[in-house]
């Protein structure tokens, strides 16, 4: 009993298990969660000084003030968000507290951003607080108007922080200082709440943010005649092509093969074969010769061979003398006929039997042959109209074709009609004696 | 900085690259399911005949080619690139894609490929409308390899009218539950069975026929039934079963005489077997019917026939008992077959249908694996193991009804097992040897005689002079 019991606490322990993994799992989250939403980092000021060029692009200079929170981590890494991709990492500067950094790095998909890394061990240590100065030059700042060609606009976002280790920019700054020579502030539009002044020869636009929280990006435009620049840069081939580009390399890559792969698979194609439709051989096998039809209607033996005579008599080839006897003359032993080979049959002029039965087993084994993949049913009804072949039907034929006598002859009743009606030119083979 | 955020300071680009290759995966993904049901499934497909109860079943044998079955009864053989354009076609997609698939597959133009298209398009419809194709050739009948035979005759119970009620002998197979008929009918789709003649004993005494019939009507199968049809004079049980799916009736009549009727059948309901008839050809159903020939209805077969055609019967069997006390000698069957062949010509169609030679179908026992020995003509009753195999009350599998060797259990037993089994692929060999299946021939058995299709007209051949 007390071991049931312990077994059944022990059980009750293990399925407790998973339940407590859970629970402790949520622990750590929540922990982890409210760890990554603490401030790091304090932007005690940011300002960002934009010197645009004739050849449109700008001259951009940052300077930070950062504090590190005493409670937090050291921070290894910054990432700056710049305009564009077109600037270079060689022809940027980038010091802390008046030391040059150089562990600089391009990030982002639009290649935008400069990712600074502190060597390790360094970095932004918790409670120092520092200056980062960054200067750089990017090109394509003056891009076209979107609605005016005759303008150029340029675009700035200061760059933004992620909200998880930045509350806010306690002061943000802006200044845009436009090209030299080109002081007609008449002739220029822009984002509200700068402050328009002429500083040496050139107009600038100052604007005082104040505290703007780091999750806000605050896009800024300056609007300027195109002509004021010796070149303005189109969004797209200028700047937003250049990732295409690399679409475009791997899709010139891709398409030969893919056509390589297109002919292969075309070239391994199967032979074509004419798609046939073979029904099993059923239905009636038509275009068989009276003397076949014969065969198949199973007529007296003796009565085939009579038909065979009648041909022969009927284009002269051989001539009965006596029907008594079946004495039989060759008239044209040279006769081609269809019934040719039945003369073989006739031997001292009378009709050999044995030739002549096995003469017409032939025929009966070449009737089944022509009969394979038909249905010998239907062939023998197709053959047979109202038990008379459909040449039958006639009463009386005057003039008779060798073909109509011969059709007669396969009829059940022909003895009875040839006898009973007269048929001009008709040897009368009702009266042979053809013995097999 | 930790490493968590670091990880937030990466701007994500969510699901760029997964976006691109979504509608190749789910392509990828969605073939490989059809490859895998495919594999599940049956080899069958089937399709409805455009008009009346017939239907036409393409299956796919393992050389690649393929049988297109007409109505449970007429056997096309296609090759390779007509059964992929047949399985297209039954498949109903769209042109353009069934030229997409054919040109991809195989070396031809798209023209010649909408040409054969629009051929085996038209060829296809005329078989649907019981005309022979436009083009093609014949072949030898029963010539082509199969991986299942044309049909599955079912016996459901051997129970009879005269057995009802009574314990069964000792040894008679236990009949299968519905259930488990239903298991065997979708186990024999799977293998490629396009058609089930559900037979018996008399299968009308079982409850639940038209749950069967509907079941294997359901999953495509053509159904036929084979009866004495005394159930079938009753509207509503017929109408169930025209409901459920039934292609066609054989019932079996002795005689247009009551009393021959009786003594043949040992059955004195002539009259409901007679309006079992009229009911099915008053409802369009086709009605094959058969005239056992005995002692007792041997002289006056021709009457039988013409009684027969007055109904309007267009399809009658003529069959021999083989042995037995009623039976009659065999040339005394070929000679009312040939009489019933005259009386019934230009109105009816006969078919012999039975044993040729005398040879009493032996009862079978479950588990009975006696060796088939020489196979008598007798033995290729209805190309039984060639065309047909036999299911058992108890699901056992034979050749034909009359063999005694059990070749597996279709709910049990794999397909491989049972039609690829020895003794099976001996009776194959030996039904096809010497062509002996001539001789049923001339009587005009035509190898699937349960259901006659359409007649097929032959071109004529004058090629060379004919004597």
């Amino acid at each position: 009993m007390a071991t049931k019991t312990t077994i059944r606490t022990l059980a009750l322990a293990l399925s407790a298990l998973p339940l407590l993994q859970i629970i402790l799992a949520l622990v750590l989250t929540a922990s982890t969660a409210s760890a990554t939403s603490t401030e790091i980092i304090v932007i005690s000021s940011e300002t960002a000084t934009v010197y645009v060029a004739d050849d449109g692009s700008a001259d951009i200079k940052y300077e930070i003030h950062i504090s590190v929170r005493p409670q937090s981590s050291a921070v290894s890494q910054l990432l700056i968000h710049m305009p564009n991709w077109r600037f270079e990492l060689s022809g940027t500067s980038v010091t802390l507290d008046g030391a040059t950094l150089r562990n600089l790095k391009k990030t982002g998909s639009a290649e935008s951003n400069i990712q600074i890394n502190f060597e390790t061990g360094e970095g932004l240590q918790p409670g120092s607080s520092h200056i980062l100065i960054l200067v750089s030059n990017v090109g394509a700042m003056v891009l076209k108007h979107p609605s005016d060609q005759s303008r150029g606009r340029i675009t700035f976002s200061p760059t933004w922080w992620n909200p998880d280790i930045v509350q806010e920019i306690q002061d943000l700054r802006v200044s845009i200082n436009l090209p030299e020579g080109f002081l007609d502030q008449a002739k220029i539009s822009y984002s509200s709440g700068a402050v328009v002044s002429e500083h040496g020869n050139r107009i600038v636009l100052n604007w005082a943010l104040g505290a703007v929280p780091t999750d806000t990006k605050v896009t800024l435009h300056v609007d300027i005649p195109a002509s004021a620049v010796d070149k303005v840069y189109d969004p797209f081939w200028d700047i937003q092509f250049h990732f295409y580009q690399n679409y475009l390399l791997i899709l010139l890559l891709i398409i030969p093969i893919v056509v390589i792969a297109y002919g292969v698979k075309r070239a391994l194609r199967r032979p074509y074969i004419k798609p046939y439709l073979n029904i099993e051989g059923w239905g009636p096998r038509t275009g068989f010769g009276p003397m076949e039809a014969a065969m198949l209607l199973d007529v007296e033996r003796e009565r085939v061979a009579a038909m065979f005579l009648v041909d022969l008599i009927m284009v002269e080839a051989i001539a009965i003398k006596d029907p008594e006897t079946m004495a039989i003359d060759i008239l044209n032993p040279d006769h081609e006929g269809r019934s040719a080979p039945f003369l073989g049959c006739i031997r001292a002029g009378r009709l050999d039997p044995i030739p002549t039965t096995n003469f017409l087993g032939d025929l009966r084994d070449e009737v089944l042959a022509k009969l394979e993949g038909y249905d010998i049913a239907e062939t023998k009804a197709h053959y047979t109209d109202q038990g008379e072949p459909r040449t039958s039907r006639k009463k009386t034929l005057k003039a008779p074709t060798v073909d109509e006598v011969l059709w007669l002859m396969t009829g059940p009743n022909a003895t009875t009609r040839f006898k009973e009606n007269s048929i001009e030119g008709i040897p009368d083979w009702t009266a042979w004696k053809v013995i097999l | 900085m930790t490493e968590d955020d670091k990880e937030l300071y990466v701007p994500r680009r969510k699901g760029k690259v997964a976006g691109l290759a979504t509608p190749f995966a789910k392509a990828y993904v969605e073939r490989e399911r059809r490859k895998r049901e495919e594999v599940a499934h049956s080899p069958l497909l089937s399709r409805s005949a455009i008009s009346g109860r017939g239907c036409l079943h393409l299956r796919e044998e393992e050389n690649g080619t393929g049988t297109l079955l007409v109505n449970g009864s007429i056997v096309v053989h296609v090759n390779v690139t007509a059964l992929l354009y047949l399985k297209l076609l039954f498949s109903n997609e769209v042109d353009e894609r069934i030229l997409r698939r054919i040109t991809s597959k195989f070396k031809v133009s798209s023209t010649i490929a909408r040409q054969d298209l629009a051929r085996l398009r038209s060829d296809l419809e005329r078989l649907e409308h019981g005309e022979p194709p436009a083009r093609g050739t014949r072949v030898e009948p029963l010539s082509g390899m199969h991986v299942a035979p044309m049909r599955a005759d079912l016996a459901l119970t051997y129970r009879t009218k005269d057995t009802e009620g009574k314990s069964p002998p000792s040894g008679a197979p236990k009949d299968l539950l519905v259930e488990e008929w239903l298991k065997a009918l979708d186990n024999l789709w799977t293998f490629g069975v396009p058609h089930v003649c559900i037979t018996g004993g008399e299968p009308t005494l079982r409850e639940d026929l038209v749950e069967i019939v509907e079941h294997a009507s359901s999953l495509g199968m053509m159904v036929g039934l084979l009866t004495d049809g005394e159930r079938l004079g009753s509207h509503a049980f017929l109408g169930r079963l025209l409901d459920a799916g039934l292609a066609y009736v054989q019932i079996s009549i002795a005689s247009h005489d009551e009393t021959i009727h009786a003594k043949v059948t040992s059955s004195p309901e002539h009259r409901k077997t007679v309006n079992a008839i009229r009911h099915c050809i008053k409802e369009g159903l086709p009605v094959l019917v058969n005239v056992p020939i005995t002692k007792e209805s041997e002289y006056d077969v021709e009457e039988t026939v013409n009684f027969l055609v007055k109904l309007g019967v267009k399809d009658i069997t003529v069959s021999s008992l083989g042995t037995g006390e009623k039976a009659v000698p065999d040339w005394m069957v070929s000679k009312s077959l040939e009489r019933a062949r005259k009386a019934a010509r230009g109105h009816a169609r006969i078919f012999y249908f039975g044993p040729l030679a005398g040879k009493a179908p032996p009862q079978i026992a479950p588990g009975d694996t006696a060796p088939v020995g020489d196979l008598a003509i007798g033995d290729l009753e209805w190309g039984a193991g060639l065309v047909s195999i036999h299911v058992h009350p108890d699901g056992s599998v034979t050749g034909g009804r009359g063999h005694t060797s059990v070749l597996g259990n279709v709910l049990t037993h794999s397909w491989n097992m049972i039609w690829y089994h020895s003794l099976l692929k001996d009776i194959r060999a030996k039904q096809l040897e010497g062509r002996r299946w001539r001789a049923l021939q001339e009587l005009g058995f035509n190898g699937y005689p349960l259901f006659p299709g359409l007649k097929v007209q032959s071109e004529p051949d004058e090629s060379k002079e004919n004597i």
